[in-house]
Formats: structure tokens, C-alpha cells, sequence
């Protein structure tokens, strides 16, 4: 699944003065995968006989990639950071 | 109203994924008023809106709540709130005033002492399911407090203020918005005790009309700590707790609301006890101007 980021924000609607406006980054597609084992198949033919054969490798854990998040920008709006690093927060000018 | 773009981008595994979105602003000529209100009938145990209420000719945005130091999250009143349409303005004072065990000093709460205690009020925000405005230790630049420039350096005081930030936001998540909140600076200049915009989510100050001199308006008195604070930052700026004093007060604190609103002021919030304790002729000049506010 490819990795796709989404951003977010509340409230909905027309914000009033003075109201936090909070931004947050979503990230899909970044679960990274599951260790795996896996049979290889193939086969020789030899003086016309075919002899199959197979082998069985282990794929090792790809754990999810590491995610920063940069601080939204917008026109008149001042994002900090909070305690959630995908979650940020400004005030309504 | 503007529609704007938030523009941002996530880096995955080395590789960059722009990402936007679209927010709509409310435009600043017809910005809302940030109306608040503090009444004493709002005073622990907090279980009653009805002072609020008696502003409700406006639309109330903000309503207050001073805590002292280890004192219970006020729980209910943030239920009442939220379902009056407003948002609590919890100012937590770290003073012992109610019994509930010794005044913390600023050091002690920057080195993390009370971190169970602030960690309790983050969590008790996010479980409330609301944002939640707070400020701590606020007017610093007074001499009134425990807290104030007699007893706690201004780079104390940030130590203070940038622990509380963090230990509160860690607990509550994006539903506390920290208010940063000096006192009009005819006391002290504000800019000492700025502890930088990371740990700023709204710029106030506390800014009354402290006398019953007609010269004493928003631009002789009032605007010189706006000024300051536009220095520090570009975004809103609240005057979080203000009054008209003296009576018959309908045409002085008409007049306040609409230089505050020309000024560039995010709204504010009246302290309705004491001098400030309106009568309901003003309390109904009040609300007027505020919905004048808000009309455009």
C-alpha cells in the first residue's frame, strides 16, 4: 500500500476569533510489514525428466518508517507544536 | 469570513508527503468579540452559571474561574460552560487562600514538585472533553501577589510559566490553550516575563480603567501595553480581566468597548465584583456594546 499523508482540521465550519485551530497529520500506507517465510519452486529437467525442487527463505520484519512532521503554515495563523508530534494547534486571529 | 490554506508536509522514510487543508476565518473587521465574564456568584464551589447569565443579552464567550494552588478542577462549572456556549478561563493562582496545604514557591514548581498536581488539572481538561483556557501565576509584573516582582524574578517566573505550559499540555492535549497574562504595564513592563511564543497560545493582559478620571481612556492608559505586546507577538491579544470604575459608568465603558474593539483587542472580559460590580443599567450598556461589537 503506498504511503499517503492526509491534513485535518478543526473545528469545521467558519472559525471564530480567538478559537485553536488544530491541524493533524494523518499517515497511512506506513505499517511497514510482518516477518515471512516463503517457498521458493522451481524445477530441472534432466534427460527430459523433470525434477522439482523447492528452498525456504525467511523474510525479516520491515518495521514502519520513521515519520517527522513539519509545523503547518498559513496566512495569519502561528502553529506550535503540542504533545503529539502529527498534532498542532494555532489561535483564530 | 476568509478561507485560507494550511499547508504542511510529513517526512516517511526519508521522503517528504505535502499534505493542506482549507480553514475558514471569521474576517477580522467582523472579528467576534471575546466577551468574558467574571462575577462573584461564579466563586468555589462553582456550581452556579447564574452570574454569567446576567450578561446574557450578549453572547458570553468566556467565563472565569480563579483556583488557588492544589485546589480541585472545577468540573462542573467547565460542564456549564460548555453548554451555555462559553469557554472556562481557569486562572490558577499558586497561593494557598482556601486551606488546601502550604503556597508553593515559583522555583519549586518549575523543578517539577507539583507535576502530580498539574498533571491532575490536564487531565481533568481533557476529560472534560472541552478546550479549557488557562493561565498561571497571572499580573506577575504587580506587587500584589506572592508571585509578583518582589518575591519572583521575571526569568523565574518563566521558568515557572514554560514547566506549567508543558506539564499541563501534556496531560490535556490540544484541549488546553495556555493564556499568557500580565498586568497593564503603568505597573511594570510585561516584556521581561515573555517566555517566547512556543509557549504562548493567547497573548492577554489585564487592563482596567482603574479610576474615575475622564482622562484616563484605552489610548492614554491602555494601549501603551498593547503596543508592548505586539513587540512579542503577531497573534490575538486579550484583555482577559478589565472594569470602568466609578457610576453611571454607561458612556465611559460604551466608549472603552469601542476603542478596544478600534484597537485591535481580541474582546475582554469584565470583572464584575467590587468597583467594577455593575448596576443593571450598566450591565445592559455592557452587553449593547458588545453586541455593537459584534455587529461590524
Amino acid at each position: 500500500m503506498a504511503v499517503s499523508v492526509t491534513l485535518s482540521i478543526s473545528p469545521s465550519g467558519t472559525v471564530a476569533s480567538g478559537t485553536t485551530v488544530t491541524a493533524t497529520y494523518t499517515v497511512t500506507g506506513n505499517g511497514g510489514s510482518a516477518g515471512q517465510t516463503i517457498t521458493i519452486s522451481g524445477s530441472a529437467t534432466v534427460g527430459g525428466v523433470k525434477e522439482p525442487a523447492t528452498a525456504v527463505i525467511t523474510l525479516g520484519a520491515v518495521a514502519p518508517a520513521a515519520v517527522t512532521y513539519a509545523v503547518p503554515t498559513a496566512p495569519g495563523l502561528s502553529f506550535k507544536a503540542t504533545a503529539q508530534p502529527n498534532v498542532f494547534t494555532a489561535v483564530a486571529p | 469570513m476568509t478561507t485560507i490554506t494550511v499547508s504542511g508536509s510529513a517526512t516517511v522514510g526519508g521522503t517528504a508527503y505535502p499534505a493542506t487543508a482549507q480553514v475558514s476565518l471569521q474576517a477580522a473587521s467582523s472579528a467576534q468579540c471575546l466577551f468574558g465574564i467574571w462575577d462573584d456568584g461564579s466563586a468555589w464551589p462553582s456550581t452556579s452559571y447564574a452570574g454569567v447569565q446576567k450578561f446574557s443579552a450578549a453572547p458570553v464567550k468566556s467565563a472565569t474561574q480563579y483556583l488557588a494552588w492544589l485546589g480541585p478542577f472545577p468540573a462542573a462549572f467547565n460542564t456549564l460552560c460548555a453548554a451555555a456556549g462559553s469557554t472556562m478561563y481557569l486562572n490558577l493562582e499558586p497561593w494557598n487562600t482556601w486551606g488546601g496545604g502550604a503556597s508553593p514557591t515559583i522555583p519549586d514548581i518549575a523543578a517539577g514538585k507539583y507535576d502530580s498536581y498539574l498533571t491532575t488539572i490536564g487531565q481533568a481538561i481533557k476529560a472534560g472533553g472541552v478546550t479549557v483556557n488557562v493561565t498561571w501565576a497571572h499580573e506577575m509584573n504587580g506587587t500584589w501577589y506572592p508571585w509578583g516582582i518582589e518575591s519572583v524574578t521575571p526569568a523565574q517566573w518563566i521558568a515557572g510559566w514554560q514547566h506549567v505550559y508543558t506539564t499541563i499540555k501534556a496531560a490535556a492535549g490540544s484541549l488546553a490553550s495556555m493564556v499568557w497574562c500580565p498586568n497593564n504595564n503603568d505597573v511594570g513592563p510585561v516584556t521581561p516575563y515573555w517566555p517566547g511564543q512556543a509557549y504562548v497560545d493567547l497573548a492577554a493582559f489585564d487592563g482596567y480603567l482603574n479610576t474615575t478620571n475622564a482622562s484616563q481612556t484605552f489610548a492614554s492608559f491602555v494601549e501603551p501595553t498593547v503596543a508592548e505586546i505586539r513587540k512579542l507577538t503577531s497573534g490575538p491579544v486579550w484583555n482577559a480581566e478589565t472594569g470602568v470604575q466609578g457610576t453611571n459608568r454607561e458612556a465611559r465603558l460604551t466608549q472603552f468597548a469601542q476603542d478596544m474593539k478600534s484597537g485591535g483587542i481580541a474582546g475582554f472580559t469584565w470583572f464584575n465584583e467590587g468597583d467594577y460590580l455593575l448596576d443593571t443599567s450598566e450591565t445592559a450598556a455592557l452587553c449593547a456594546a458588545v453586541n455593537a461589537w459584534n455587529a461590524g
